[in-house]
C-alpha cells in the first residue's frame, strides 16, 4: 500500500482512459490491482523475466497496433535493447502495464504530458523497461524513493505543481509622487530644525540705490530688468536706464506725463515706455531714440506691459489688454476684454500660448493666444493681483498672489485650470519671482507690504517661507525685478529706494555672467550698503 | 444537511461557503500584508470594517483590480479542492530575491466531510470562524513588530499556488507553471500563525522571513 503514493495520480487515471478505450474489463481490474501491489508486481516481474527479450505485456493488453508503433518511436529503453520488432504480444502478461501505457500512447491526447512535461521525463529516466536488469529496476526504485525522501524533506510534493499569477504587480500610482512627497518632508523636517542654517540668505542688500520721485502706486509696472542686464526704472517722468554690469546709469528720455509702466522686449534691444495717456512709446535701446508711438486709444493709464517676440500687450486702466504688433502700422492686432478694474499684472508664458493677466477687480485670466478667448477666470483672490509669474521650467504652472485685502498666493495648473496650491502671505504681494535653492528645490520669492515690508521665499514644494528678510525696505515694496541670471532680486519701495538683494544662486549656466557681473559691482563702486543717488 | 444550492453562501460546511470564507480570508489577509509591510504606499489604503474589526483595504483600482483577478481564480481552484498552499512572497524588485513568503496551507478535512453532513455538534459556528479570523489577522499585524524592515519601494510581491498536477492553466496566459520558483530565503526563520478551521477546510498560516545576519 506504501507504495501507492509514488505511483501519480495521472498515471492511474490516464491508464484508466486507455482501459476504458479498449472495453475490456479485465484491464480495469488489472490497473487497479497494479496500482496498489506495485512494488510487489514489478519485482517479482523483473526477477521472474530478467533480461527477457520479451516485449512488456502492456502492448499486448491494448490495440497492439497502435501502441506498437508508439512505442518504438518513442521510447529510449526500447531503442537501447533493440527490441524494435513488433511485439510478440502475449496474452494478459501482468507487469509494469500500467507504465508502458501512461507515458506513450500519443495518441491519447495531451492532457497527461502537456501539464506535466516533467514528470514524463522522469518516468523515462526511472523506470527501465520490464526486461531491464533487477539492479537497475532497484536502482530505479531506489531513485524514486530517495526523490520522493527529498522531496519530503524539502517541503514539496511531488504530485504538486506551483503556479504562478503572472502579470506584474501594479505599480502605485501614489507611491512615486507621495514617497518623494514622504522623502522631501523628512528632509524638510531635517531641516526645519535649522531653516536659517540650511536655507540662508544675506538680510544685507549687495546695493543700495536711491529712486527720488518713485511713484508710490502698487498698480503701476515701473522697473524692469532686461535679460542684456541692463534695468530700467522710471522715477516720475524719467526714464533711467541702470547698467548693472557696469553701475552706470543713463537717462533715457523725460517725458511731459508721469511714466505708468516700463518693459523690456524678451531680446533686450527695445524698451516699451507705458504713459499716463494711454500711449505706449517703443524705445531703441542702443540708439536711445523713440522708434514708434503707439496709441491704445483707450485714453487711459497702460499700467503693465508684458512682450512676447513682437507683440506688447498693454494692460488699462479701463480693464483692457489690448496685444500690440509693434511691426505693424495697425499695431492693435487683438483686444482682450474680460477685467472690469484697472489691468495691473501681465504676463506671457514663456512659449506665448497663454498670457496671464489680472486686474483691480482680483480676477486672474488665462488666456489663450491663439484664440484670444479666455481660458480660466479666477475669482478666487480677494485682492487686486498684480504679482504673476510663470514656472520657468513647468510650462503650464502658474503663481499668482493678491494684493491686500487678499494676500496669498495661489498656484495654478494652466491646463487643467486646477489651482494647485496656496500659500498665505500675511502680506500684499507685489511681486513673485521664482527660483531654487539646493535644500529646498522649486522655490517662490515675493515681495511684501505692511507690516514687514519684507521679501520672503517659499519653497514650492512644501508650502512654507523658508527665508525672509524683515523690513527690506522702510515703506511698502511696489515692485521686484530679478536679474536675468536668477539670483538678485531689485525691490523698489515706497521708500524710494532700490535696493538689490541676492536671494538665488543662479542658474548655473549663467554662473559665469552672474560672476562677472559681481566682478562688475565690485569693481564699480563696490560697497555694499552704501546708498549711492542716481542722479 | 441543507444542499450546496440553499445554504447561505458564507456557510462553512457546504464547499461553497467554506470557499468562499477562504478567499476572503485571503484576500484581506492580502491586503493587510501588502499594507503592514509596506509594498504600497499608505494613501492606497483605506479603512474597513469586517469580520469585526477594523481592516484595511487598498482603494487604488489597479491594485484592486490585480488582486481581485487571481482571487477569482484562486476560489476557482479551491473549489475544486486543487490547492494545497497559497503563497504570497515579497521579492526585492531589483535583485528578485525571495525576502518573506506569506504561507497559506489548505488542508480539506475529508472525515469532517461527511461527519458534518451527519453530526451537527461539529458545526463550527460563523462566530468561531469570525474570532479565528480575527485572531490570525490580528498575528499577521503584529508580525510586523519582528520582521525585518523593508525600504520602501524596493519590494514587490508575487503570487503562487500549490495545485495538484492535474491542474489545467487557465486559457488567459495569467498562470504559469513555476515549479522551480526559488522560494528558498537564505537564512530564513519560519513563524507559525494560527489556524483557520471550518467545516471543510483548515488553513494554517506561516511567515518565513530573512533573518537580520
Amino acid at each position: 500500500m506504501s507504495t501507492s503514493t509514488i505511483m501519480d495520480s495521472p498515471k492511474s487515471s490516464s491508464h484508466r482512459l486507455v482501459a476504458r478505450q479498449h472495453t475490456n474489463p479485465n484491464i480495469l481490474h488489472q490497473s487497479s490491482h497494479s496500482k496498489t501491489t506495485y512494488k510487489y508486481s514489478s519485482k517479482y516481474q523483473n526477477g521472474k523475466r530478467n533480461g527477457s527479450p520479451q516485449r512488456s505485456s502492456t502492448l499486448s493488453l491494448a490495440s497492439p497496433t497502435k501502441l506498437n508503433v508508439v512505442r518504438t518511436d518513442w521510447s529510449e529503453a526500447q531503442r537501447e535493447t533493440g527490441t524494435l520488432k513488433p511485439p510478440a504480444a502475449p496474452p494478459l502478461l501482468r507487469s509494469n502495464s500500467t507504465m508502458g501505457l501512461s507515458k506513450t500512447d500519443r495518441f491519447i491526447p495531451s492532457t497527461y504530458s502537456s501539464s506535466n512535461g516533467k514528470l514524463i521525463r522522469d518516468d523515462n529516466e526511472l523506470q527501465p523497461p520490464a526486461n531491464a536488469s533487477p539492479s537497475r529496476h532497484i536502482e530505479a526504485q531506489n531513485k524514486l524513493i530517495y526523490q520522493q525522501t527529498v522531496a519530503d524533506a524539502c517541503g514539496l510534493q511531488m504530485n504538486e505543481k506551483i503556479l504562478q499569477f503572472r502579470p506584474r504587480p501594479p505599480q502605485s500610482k501614489a507611491s512615486v509622487i507621495s514617497l518623494n512627497f514622504k522623502n522631501s518632508q523628512y528632509d524638510f523636517k531635517k531641516n526645519s530644525i535649522n531653516p536659517l542654517r540650511s536655507r540662508k540668505i544675506n538680510n544685507t542688500p549687495e546695493r543700495v540705490l536711491d529712486a527720488p520721485d518713485f511713484n508710490d502706486d502698487f498698480y503701476l509696472n515701473l522697473i524692469s530688468w532686461s535679460s542684456a542686464n541692463f534695468l530700467a526704472i522710471a522715477l516720475g517722468c524719467d526714464c533711467y536706464i541702470w547698467n548693472a554690469s557696469s553701475g552706470s546709469v543713463d537717462l533715457l528720455h523725460s517725458f511731459n506725463e508721469p511714466i505708468t509702466s516700463v518693459r523690456w522686449s524678451d531680446d533686450s534691444t527695445h524698451l516699451s515706455i507705458g504713459k499716463e495717456s494711454g500711449k505706449v512709446e517703443i524705445w531703441d535701446i542702443e540708439s536711445c531714440e523713440r522708434v514708434r508711438t503707439m496709441d491704445t486709444q483707450s485714453g487711459t493709464r497702460v499700467g503693465v506691459q508684458s512682450w512676447f517676440d513682437n507683440l506688447v500687450a498693454t494692460g488699462c486702466r479701463s480693464g483692457e489688454v489690448f496685444v500690440n504688433d509693434v511691426r505693424v502700422k495697425q499695431h492693435m492686432v487683438n483686444t482682450l476684454a474680460n477685467h472690469v478694474g484697472e489691468v495691473c499684472g501681465l504676463e506671457y508664458r514663456g512659449d506665448g500660448l497663454q498670457l496671464a493677466s489680472g486686474s483691480n477687480d482680483n480676477v486672474v485670466t488665462i488666456w489663450d493666444c491663439r484664440s484670444s478667448l479666455p481660458q480660466f477666470t479666477k475669482h478666487t483672490h480677494t485682492g487686486a493681483v498684480k504679482a504673476l509669474a510663470w514656472s520657468p521650467d513647468t510650462l503650464s504652472l502658474l503663481a499668482t498672489g493678491g494684493g491686500s485685502s487678499d494676500q496669498k498666493i495661489n498656484f495654478w495648473n494652466t491646463t487643467t485650470g486646477a489651482r494647485l496650491n496656496t500659500i498665505d502671505t500675511g502680506t500684499q504681494i507685489s511681486s513673485l519671482h521664482w527660483g531654487s535653492s539646493d535644500c529646498f528645490g522649486k522655490e517662490i520669492v515675493a515681495t511684501g507690504g505692511y507690516p514687514n515690508n519684507a521679501i520672503s521665499v517659499y519653497s514650492y514644494e512644501h508650502q512654507i517661507k523658508v527665508a525672509e528678510i524683515e523690513h527690506a525696505h522702510d515703506a511698502r515694496i511696489i515692485s521686484g525685478q530679478i536679474s536675468p541670471d536668477g539670483s538678485i532680486l531689485a525691490t523698489v519701495g515706497g521708500d524710494e529706494n532700490l535696493k538689490f538683494h541676492k536671494i538665488f544662486n543662479g542658474n548655473d549656466d549663467l554662473n559665469k555672467m552672474k560672476s562677472k557681473r559681481n566682478t562688475g559691482l565690485v569693481s564699480g563702486k563696490a560697497m555694499t550698503s552704501k546708498i549711492m543717488t542716481i542722479r | 444537511m441543507s444542499s450546496t444550492e440553499s445554504a447561505p453562501l458564507r456557510s462553512s460546511f457546504t464547499i461553497r461557503g467554506s470557499t468562499t470564507l477562504i478567499t476572503e480570508f485571503f484576500d484581506f489577509s492580502v491586503n493587510n500584508i501588502l499594507y503592514q509591510r509596506g509594498i504600497y504606499p499608505m494613501d492606497d489604503f483605506k479603512t474597513v470594517k469586517k469580520y469585526g474589526m477594523n481592516l484595511l483595504v487598498t482603494h487604488d483600482e489597479d491594485i484592486k483590480s490585480y488582486i481581485r483577478k487571481f482571487m477569482k481564480q484562486v476560489h476557482v481552484w479551491l473549489k475544486a479542492g486543487k490547492v494545497s498552499r497559497f503563497v504570497l512572497v515579497i521579492v526585492n524588485k531589483n535583485t528578485g530575491d525571495v525576502v518573506e513568503k506569506w504561507q497559506f496551507n489548505i488542508n480539506v478535512n475529508e472525515e469532517d466531510q461527511d461527519a458534518s453532513s451527519l453530526n451537527q455538534q461539529h458545526e463550527i459556528s460563523p462566530e468561531q470562524i469570525q474570532s479565528q479570523i480575527q485572531a490570525i489577522i490580528r498575528q499577521i499585524t503584529s508580525c510586523v513588530t519582528f520582521l525585518p524592515n523593508l525600504e520602501v519601494n524596493e519590494y514587490t510581491f508575487n503570487i503562487l499556488v500549490f495545485t495538484d498536477v492535474t491542474t489545467a492553466l487557465p486559457q488567459n496566459n495569467e498562470w504559469v507553471d513555476s515549479s522551480d520558483y526559488k522560494l528558498n530565503i537564505e537564512g530564513e526563520e519560519c513563524v507559525q500563525l494560527k489556524s483557520l478551521k471550518t467545516n471543510l477546510h483548515t488553513v494554517d498560516t506561516l511567515v518565513s522571513y530573512k533573518t537580520a545576519n
